[in-house]
């Protein structure tokens, strides 16, 4: 008992420190990015941001700040793909839309028109509708189960329980079609200054090639083949690229 | 002598029709830039043929294009006889534009073939490339000589070309090196002249189609090259000799004999026969000029090194946007000029947009990049709702008036709504506000004021959220519990639930009876039959209930006996005698019955 107390006794306050110094150096990322964004050396604040996103779990608005320093120091590319990420965390955050716009505009790029899933993603907050889909598909079949029970109000009862299960049940597949995180979970930017040459086939045959793919450009991954992916274009169009000089618009774990 | 003087024309004839090779026909300008009113030399070049047919004008709207001259050469390299007819044209320009000369057809041996299209470039009396008539060696022209003894012509001799004598630092001036070569010789030329020097810069060479030239009566192959020169620092500038290396099949000495063997037949050496091939450089003349520093009095504080002659549009594009929407705004910068140094225009007035550095993308009329067009895009973002553009100033040198000039575009009207806010207080709060620093340069769109987190903060999808499918996970074990103790509920209260827990309780008391002390016996036996009778609450229906069962009467008879002793049992306080063994079996047994 006493030894277990002793262990206890120096260990818990070590770990403590741990944990607030670890909280603090992380803050500091961020704190020391903006003060440098905030005396316009966005280069110096770009490593702050990085480090920062990478310690912590991202934020649309880290994302978004971090996209502004980018696009300052002439990194439109990379910067394309923080606005985008902020985007995907927040598809209404209408600030980085707008960023995003313009950064495509640099880069001579047309952003995707409007789409249904915009439209709904940018008037639904996707996390509340998980949770409200989910609360509602539970009260349903609690409900549910209650009406089995009440002999006298289970005529409304019932029908009402079932309705409210639909409702949960569409909210969780609605959230499923439209979350940008699982629509977009595929998609990779080009970055290389050179762009990218979408051909026919998985060689570099220059009969085969179909287009060329700016820099900022996005393509979404259907398989991979060793160093060349399959990919669709925005239009539909399909063909084969080089994965070199394209990064995953949503990070890998 | 005369049938072999006509013998030796005949092979002579018949070797020079069978040496001619397919016609081909060049169509080459002497300048393909000139100014209006500026004569320019046009040469059509008819090559293996002795004869040809070409019109005496060509039709070009705003060009008065005339005949001028004729010429045929032949020429015998080794026994390889070439002839070409040259035809020249006087090219007046009337109005100022882009001409594209059509090619020409021309008739030769009964078939018409087709010259390449030329396309001339005419500005309004701007400086640019020298003109054919004003520069180039004519018969008539005296101005430039080859540098040779009077009646006897040079093989080979360069020339640069100056469209003027005095420039600006910056100023950009057009140059063409020009190199003659006799008519008569043959050989290769190099790919281009190096022309390098201090105190200049010069744009890449840009080759013009061959020609050929008359230059005091003789037939000269003209290899022209046109650039522009920079000078970079005042004072007088020397552009020193530009060679041109060539190999040149250059006439030899002829062997002893065969000069009078020729003179013998009534006329000369054959030119070409008799060449040795030589490596030479053709240089052209140092030039001298006078270069002045750009005036400091008169210069518009946004002046951005833009030094010609140019001309400013502008347009937006869309005219109406959305909240937020960008708009572009398009200035072209079109005429003559160092293009590749200029700055961008200014906008005016822009204090409520929010601007970014513009695109550029020059398009350039010549080979050159003296005369052209600069397309600049500027991405504007209204930030309060706008009615019109900012306005656009451009100032530029001009050469030619020793001025600066400023270029002004007004504002055009737009409609730009300013981007609004479309949801919640966290992404109002990031919504970036640009600032001007002190020097009214735009600093930058301001970070967000707080870093809270607007919208997830996980890149993964929060149905698959490690505590969201805990939660469900849970909720899921309590609703599956819920459902089972339903089901136990409704499996219970079922018809067949009741009957088998009225049969299990009736086994229950059976058995209870069998051991049950005797002074409780009649009691829990009344109590097992109204159980079993369903009148536990209402006794004294038990006798009617009994009646109506369908029963033998023996045992009608002991459970109607077991219900009076009860009741007797009941009014005189258990003081009824205990019940015999027999009497026990009997009411048992009759229990029984009425449970199966």
């Amino acid at each position: 008992m006493m030894m277990r107390d002793r262990i206890l006794r120096f260990f818990m306050p070590l770990c403590a420190a741990l944990a607030v110094s670890g909280g603090f150096a992380r803050a500091d990322f961020l704190a020391d990015a903006r003060d440098r964004v905030a005396h316009g050396e966005h280069n110096s604040a770009i490593p702050y941001f990085e480090k920062y996103l990478q310690a912590e779990p991202p934020s649309a608005a880290a994302y978004f700040e971090f996209g502004q320093a980018l696009a300052k120091v002439g990194k439109e590319a990379e910067a394309a793909l923080a606005f985008h990420r902020a985007l995907i965390l927040d598809p209404r955050f209408a600030p980085a839309e707008t960023a995003l716009r313009e950064a495509n505009a640099q880069l001579g790029l047309t952003s995707p028109s409007r789409n249904w899933r915009n439209a709904v993603t940018s008037r639904v907050p996707l996390d509340a509708l998980a949770t409200g889909g989910a609360a509602a598909f539970w009260l349903g079949g609690f409900l549910f189960l209650a009406a089995l029970i009440a002999v006298k109000s289970r005529r409304t009862l019932l029908p009402f329980s079932l309705v409210v299960i639909v409702c949960g049940a569409s909210a969780l597949v609605l959230l499923w079609l439209v979350d940008p995180r699982e629509t977009d979970s595929s998609d990779a930017m080009v970055l290389s200054n050179a762009g990218a040459v979408l051909y026919k086939t998985p060689s570099e045959d220059p009969s085969q090639k179909i287009t060329t793919l700016g820099q900022g450009s996005v393509v979404k991954i259907l398989s991979k083949r060793g160093r060349w992916g399959h990919g669709e274009l925005p239009g539909g169009q399909r063909g084969w690229f080089l994965l070199e000089g394209t990064t995953p618009v949503i990070p890998a774990a | 002598m005369i049938p072999i003087r006509t013998a030796l024309a005949l092979l002579f004839a018949f070797a020079l029709a069978a040496s001619l090779r397919a016609q081909e026909a060049t169509l080459g300008l002497g300048s393909p830039t000139t100014s209006r009113g500026q004569q320019v030399e046009m040469v059509l070049t008819v090559r293996d043929a002795r004869s040809a047919d070409v019109p005496e004008t060509l039709n070009v709207p705003g060009l008065r294009i005339q005949l001028f001259g004729r010429s045929t050469r032949f020429e015998m390299n080794n026994f390889q006889i070439t002839s070409s007819l040259t035809f020249t044209y006087t090219v007046i320009p009337e109005r100022t534009g882009e001409f594209d000369i059509p090619p020409v057809g021309v008739r030769v041996d009964g078939k018409t073939i087709q010259t390449n299209p030329v396309r001339l470039s005419v500005v309004d009396s701007a400086p640019g490339m020298p003109s054919a008539q004003s520069a180039m060696p004519t018969t008539t022209d005296p101005g430039i000589t080859p540098p040779m003894p009077q009646g006897q012509a040079v093989p080979f001799f360069g020339e640069l070309v100056l469209s003027k004598k005095k420039a600006w630092v910056g100023e950009p001036i057009p140059v063409e090196l020009r190199y003659y070569f006799l008519g008569t010789i043959g050989g290769e030329v190099g790919d281009r002249p190096n022309l390098t020097g201090e105190g200049f810069t010069t744009q890449k060479l840009n080759n013009v189609p061959k020609r050929e030239q008359i230059v005091n009566g003789d037939n000269y192959v003209v290899f022209a090259f046109q650039t522009s020169i920079t000078p970079a620092k005042s004072g007088m500038l020397e552009i020193p000799p530009a060679a041109l290396e060539a190999r040149l099949q250059l006439p030899g000495s002829v062997p002893p004999g065969f000069d009078d063997f020729f003179r013998n037949f009534g006329g000369m050496v054959p030119p070409g026969m008799f060449t040795n091939a030589r490596q030479v450089a053709v240089e052209t003349r140092p030039v001298q000029i006078e270069v002045s520093p750009l005036p400091k009095q008169g210069r518009p504080e946004n002046f951005t090194g833009a030094i010609g002659k140019f001309k400013m549009e502008a347009s937006v594009n869309p005219k109406k946007t959305g909240p937020g929407d960008p708009v572009s705004l398009r200035v072209v910068v079109s005429g003559q000029g160092n293009f590749d140094a200029m700055g961008a225009p200014v906008l005016t007035g822009d204090e409520n947009w929010r601007t970014y550095p513009p695109s550029e993308k020059f398009q350039p009329a010549d080979g050159i990049n003296f005369s052209g067009e600069k397309v600049y895009e500027f991405m504007l973002v209204a930030r309060t709702d706008q009615t019109q553009t900012p306005g656009v100033s451009f100032s530029y040198f001009d050469p030619d008036t020793g001025k600066y000039e400023t270029l002004k575009q007004d504002p055009i009207a737009v409609e730009a709504r300013a981007g609004e806010p479309k949801q919640s207080a966290e992404a109002s709060n990031a919504e970036p506000a640009a600032t001007k620093s002190e020097g009214g340069a735009e600093t930058k769109p301001s970070a967000p004021a707080s870093l809270k987190p607007a919208g997830s903060s996980s890149w993964t999808l929060p149905i698959l959220n490690p505590a969201f499918l805990m939660a469900n996970a849970a909720l899921g074990l309590v609703w599956l519990l819920a459902l089972i103790i339903v089901a136990f509920l409704l499996i219970s209260r079922s018809e067949g639930g009741v009957r088998r827990k009225k049969a299990r309780k009736t086994k229950a008391l059976l058995a209870a009876l069998q051991d049950c002390p005797d002074k409780e016996f009649f009691s829990r036996a009344a109590e097992c039959l109204r159980f079993q009778l369903h009148v536990e609450d209402h006794p004294l229906e038990a006798d009617a209930e009994l009646d109506g069962l369908d029963l033998e009467d023996d045992s009608k008879e002991v459970l109607q006996d077991l219900l009076a002793r009860d009741a007797e049992c009941k009014y005189s306080f258990g003081a009824i005698a205990a019940p015999e063994r027999e009497t026990r079996s009997k009411i048992l047994e009759a229990l029984k019955k009425i449970s199966s």
